[in-house]
């Protein structure tokens, strides 16, 4: 009966156990890596740690947030230290109780569908709850290309 | 350790410290047996630790330290003289000594070991010597000094003093295996003890256990220079090293704090509270210096021991050797020591063993037959270099290859196509170090994968000089990984960076007239003349660019920037073009974390005052980046180089550049390019009209043949096909530049012939292309080389044909 903490990115929702999660914040300042993969977003000072942050945008193969936006990032420990993914907005806490959670299709793929855990029904969309290790241990075939956009 | 009292843990490291002097000491008393206060030193030490063990209760000790005493005053008095015997046998009194300290300190009081026997063999050295004359019966007392449990072997050096019968004895004792089971005091047998080293939790107890003798001492203090260590010892303290780290982090963070602070105090700049945030500021700076001195010791500390394994071991291996150290006060991060000591040991233990020859071979082949080994320890270039050079015979490469062969590292075919250095190279193979390859290659490479792992571990690098014959250097370079560096913040396209400042060499400001600013252009390479070197220039965009793998397309543009950062990597120095030089400023390096270690261009980053991520560009990084970097002919001269004295012309790279004869001439709208005079047949004037078409190409009628006439504006970038058409009719008349093989003729048409000179052709910029063979300087202007046979080549490949070395 875990409780999942749901945030947003371009339209779709996604969903992180909160259990994973070490805290969220506006971080107001990234510092660019040239040549970093493309999934990073650069550096942030998190009170004097600095973190990784992840474009989960890039990651899920979305459109980069329009300006209007204001990212926030969600802190996850890591290696005893800390990533940060950068989310378009944080949602709710979301607890689903004894429902079980629904496995990827196996037809699922796309960008990003290797972080997919499994889907809870909501009343008008489906949650995506991720798990972030395939960020953790870098493991991604290749960029996906930056076209997709959801209908 | 913890459970023993304060009292004597204090009389533990002071005994450490004194044995420390002790081993010195008998050094030197090897070489000078009746030097006074060689003697006095040394019962001075062994007093001490006797004086001290009557109060504390440790039996043992003072019996051994009593029958020490006695033997010493004895030699004090000159009823005895030193021999080597006695000389071993001072040795093993350290050792067992150290094992007493070293089982005390484990709280074991003094340990389960038994030296009965060792102290009736010193009494019987004593008596043997006071019943017969010297030498005599010094058989027995060899024979007695083997046979002492737990310690080295004994073996007489050189047979000064010792009868026949005893240097047999020795030499049957000494043919046990002599080097895997010898437990000398300082190296324990490679390369287990590495693997489980040098994590510091550890230290003290994996080399008490797998080396009794060794010096366990995790002492993070600096020991002092040996001779004042007894002056100094009551001002010295020990401190957990964990301990160290935490302040050492915290002082981190407090730069960080009074960088903000700084910046505010800029912003708002009044009066009392400047002069407050500026006695903050120094002494922030005072107590960063003070932390980071505890950390750091003189690498003679690791170094103090070799002398001993080198002793032992020579004589081990009957051969006779020297060594030498240099830059022993070069200080090195304590993890970073410990992290090297076991693959330095294992280098030296290697040299003495594998490379130098014994004294016959050295004499037969014209060396002199003491072996020598130097030991040099310099920062260049923000590392930590260390070098181990022996004269001894190097590594001969056929035997390496076979042996690679034979293990089936590598293939017959690679064998085949490596040069003798890169064969030397593979003893760093893993899987080349067995117990067979002692014994089969007499060259080396007996564990070498462990010592390259273990230096790459901590961030650095070996390198292999091989001098087959003459002797092996090796180069060990190791980064300064300390947490806080002095750095120079740059601007570079509203980014700041910090640039470390070991790397930096000078900066430079634009200061020429027009959009260039005195930048000059060879191909789109921008370059600087600075005090009469080409110096290479990048812009960091570039470089990101080119490392993403894209083509810089920004050709010879208006220099937005203002200052040149002149820039040191191992080869090649080079400038990168910035905007702005904000400040230097101490930063804490924090790395970049495990998804961005794909990046080489920074070594971390850094969090500025203003709470910004800034990042550390990594200036040997940059360099591989750089296509300079990349030329292979000044990759050769570095590898090549050669530190070792007696080997100074060994080494190609040390050979002067030779001069040649350069025909220097003007092509308009291009500049002037340089033709070596051995390569061309003849110069030759025409008049434009004489200039004749035949099969598609110019021709012109010379010596009664018909000569075909090139272009080299055609080869050359930066000029378009039309700019030089229209050059050429304006003049009545050509210089045409005439090249010959064999029968066929070609000639290069120049607008102007300028000069000829004779230059060094040094390239200060290494070929951009075929046909030209680099850029210099010549005459204060920026020169390249051409290669006439690759134009000709070029441009009539049906005349001249395909590709041609003799050219």
């Amino acid at each position: 009966m875990a409780q999942y903490c749901t945030f947003y990115l371009d339209r779709r929702i996604f969903g992180l156990d909160i259990l994973q999660i070490q805290e969220i914040i506006h971080i107001p300042e990234i510092t660019p890596v040239p040549n970093s993969p493309f999934f990073v977003q650069g550096l942030a000072n998190l009170r004097g740690q600095i973190v990784v942050t992840i474009n989960l945008r890039n990651i899920f193969g979305l459109k980069p947030a329009p300006d209007s936006v204001n990212p926030v990032h969600i802190i996850v420990p890591f290696e005893g230290e800390a990533l940060s993914l950068i989310a378009d907005r944080a949602g709710d806490v979301q607890d689903f109780g004894e429902a079980p959670m629904v496995p990827p299709p196996k037809a699922f793929s796309g960008p990003g569908s290797e972080l997919i855990k499994g889907i809870f029904e909501l009343k008008d969309s489906l949650l995506h709850i991720i798990d972030p290790e395939p960020i953790f241990a870098n493991r991604f075939a290749s960029e996906p290309k930056l076209t997709r956009s959801i209908p | 350790m913890k459970n023993i009292e304060k009292i004597t843990r204090d009389f533990v490291a002071e005994g450490r410290e004194g044995m420390d002097q002790y081993e010195q000491d008998l050094l030197s008393l090897e070489k000078s047996p009746t030097a006074p206060e060689t003697i006095s030193s040394i019962f001075r030490v062994v007093h001490t630790v006797k004086g001290a063990c009557g109060f504390l209760g440790f039996r043992k000790l003072e019996a051994l330290a009593h029958r020490g005493e006695n033997l010493l005053s004895a030699l004090r008095e000159g009823t005895m003289i030193a021999n080597p015997e006695i000389i071993n046998c001072l040795f093993l009194l350290g050792d067992s000594i150290r094992a007493i300290l070293t089982c005390i300190e484990m709280g074991d009081p003094e340990g389960g070991n038994d030296y009965t026997r060792f102290l009736a063999d010193m009494d019987a050295l004593q008596s043997d010597w006071v019943g017969a004359a010297p030498g005599g019966s010094a058989m027995s007392g060899a024979a007695r000094v083997g046979a002492i449990p737990a310690e080295s072997p004994a073996i007489p050096a050189e047979g000064e003093g010792s009868s026949p019968a005893a240097l047999n004895e020795a030499a049957e004792i000494s043919s046990v295996p002599p080097l895997a089971d010898m437990p000398l005091a300082v190296a324990p047998v490679v390369p287990a003890p590495m693997e489980t080293a040098p994590t510091e939790a550890q230290t003290d107890v994996t080399s008490v256990l797998l080396a009794p003798a060794a010096d366990p001492d995790p002492a993070p203090a600096p020991k002092d220079p040996p001779q004042e260590v007894r002056a100094l010892h009551d001002q010295t303290i020990r401190v957990d090293v964990p301990l160290l780290d935490k302040i050492m982090n915290l002082v981190g963070e407090l730069v960080l704090v009074r960088n903000q602070v700084l910046q505010h105090a800029l912003t708002a700049g009044n009066g009392p509270m400047t002069v407050t945030f500026q006695h903050l500021s120094t002494i922030t700076t005072e107590l960063q210096e003070g932390v980071m001195k505890t950390r750091m010791q003189p690498i003679k500390n690791l170094w103090g021991k070799f002398p001993r394994v080198v002793r032992e071991l020579a004589l081990a291996c009957g051969k006779s050797v020297r060594l030498e150290m240099e830059g022993g006060d070069t200080e090195l991060d304590k993890t970073i020591l410990e992290a090297i000591k076991d693959p330095l040991t294992h280098l030296l233990r290697n040299a003495v063993d594998h490379g130098i020859e014994t004294a016959e071979t050295r004499v037969a082949k014209g060396k002199p037959a003491e072996g020598r080994i130097l030991v040099k320890a310099f920062h260049i270039g923000g590392k930590v270099n260390i070098e181990m050079s022996d004269d001894g015979m190097g590594i001969d490469c056929k035997k390496i290859a076979k042996k690679a062969l034979e293990k089936g590292l590598i293939s017959a075919g690679s064998v085949a196509a490596m040069q003798e250095r890169e064969l030397a190279q593979l003893i760093f193979l893993p899987g080349f170090s067995t117990a067979e390859a002692i014994t089969n290659v007499s060259g080396r490479g007996v564990g070498m994968d462990v010592v390259k792992t273990h230096v790459e571990k901590i961030g650095g690098s070996v390198e292999l000089v091989n001098r087959p014959g003459l002797g092996l250097t090796l180069k060990i370079k190791i980064p300064l990984t300390l947490a806080i560096i002095p750095a120079l913040i740059v601007e570079s396209s509203q980014r700041r960076y910090a640039i470390p400042q070991v790397n930096i060499l000078e900066v430079v400001r634009l200061k020429g007239q027009g959009p260039g600013k005195g930048v000059e252009w060879i191909q789109d390479n921008p370059v600087y003349r600075l005090r009469g070197n080409l110096l290479p220039l990048v812009r960091l965009e570039g470089l990101f660019q080119a490392a993403e793998g894209q083509t810089s397309s920004a050709p010879e543009s208006a220099i937005q920037e203002n200052f040149v950062i002149v820039l040191q990597s191992d080869s090649h120095n080079f400038g990168l073009l910035i905007h702005a030089v904000q400040e230097t400023q101490e930063i804490v390096v924090k790395p970049l974390g495990k998804h961005l270690k794909s990046v080489n261009l920074f070594a971390g980053a850094t969090i500025m005052g203003d709470g910004k991520v800034a990042l550390i560009l990594d200036v040997p990084g940059l360099a591989q980046n750089v296509n300079f970097a990349r030329d292979p002919v000044a990759r050769d001269s570095r590898l090549l180089e050669n530190p070792d004295k007696q080997g100074r012309n060994a080494g190609l790279g040390e050979n002067p550049v030779p001069t040649e004869s350069l025909l220097i001439a003007l092509i308009n709208g291009y500049g002037p390019i340089a033709v070596p005079l051995a390569s061309l047949s003849r110069l030759e004037e025409l008049p434009t009209s004489a200039i004749e078409f035949a099969s598609g190409t110019e021709v012109a009628q010379s010596r009664g043949r018909i000569m075909p006439l090139i272009r080299l504006s055609r080869f050359l970038d930066g000029l378009s096909e039309a700019h030089s058409k229209s050059e050429h009719p304006v003049s009545e008349k050509v210089t045409v530049i005439v090249f010959g093989k064999g029968d066929l003729t070609a000639g290069f048409m120049v607008d102007k012939v300028l000069d000829m000179v004779d230059a060094k052709l040094d390239m200060h910029l290494p070929a951009s292309r075929p046909g030209v063979r680099g850029s210099t300087l010549i005459k204060g202007k920026a020169t390249e080389v051409i290669d006439l046979s690759t134009f000709a080549r070029l441009a009539l490949p049906a005349l001249f044909g395909a590709p041609d070395r003799d050219g």
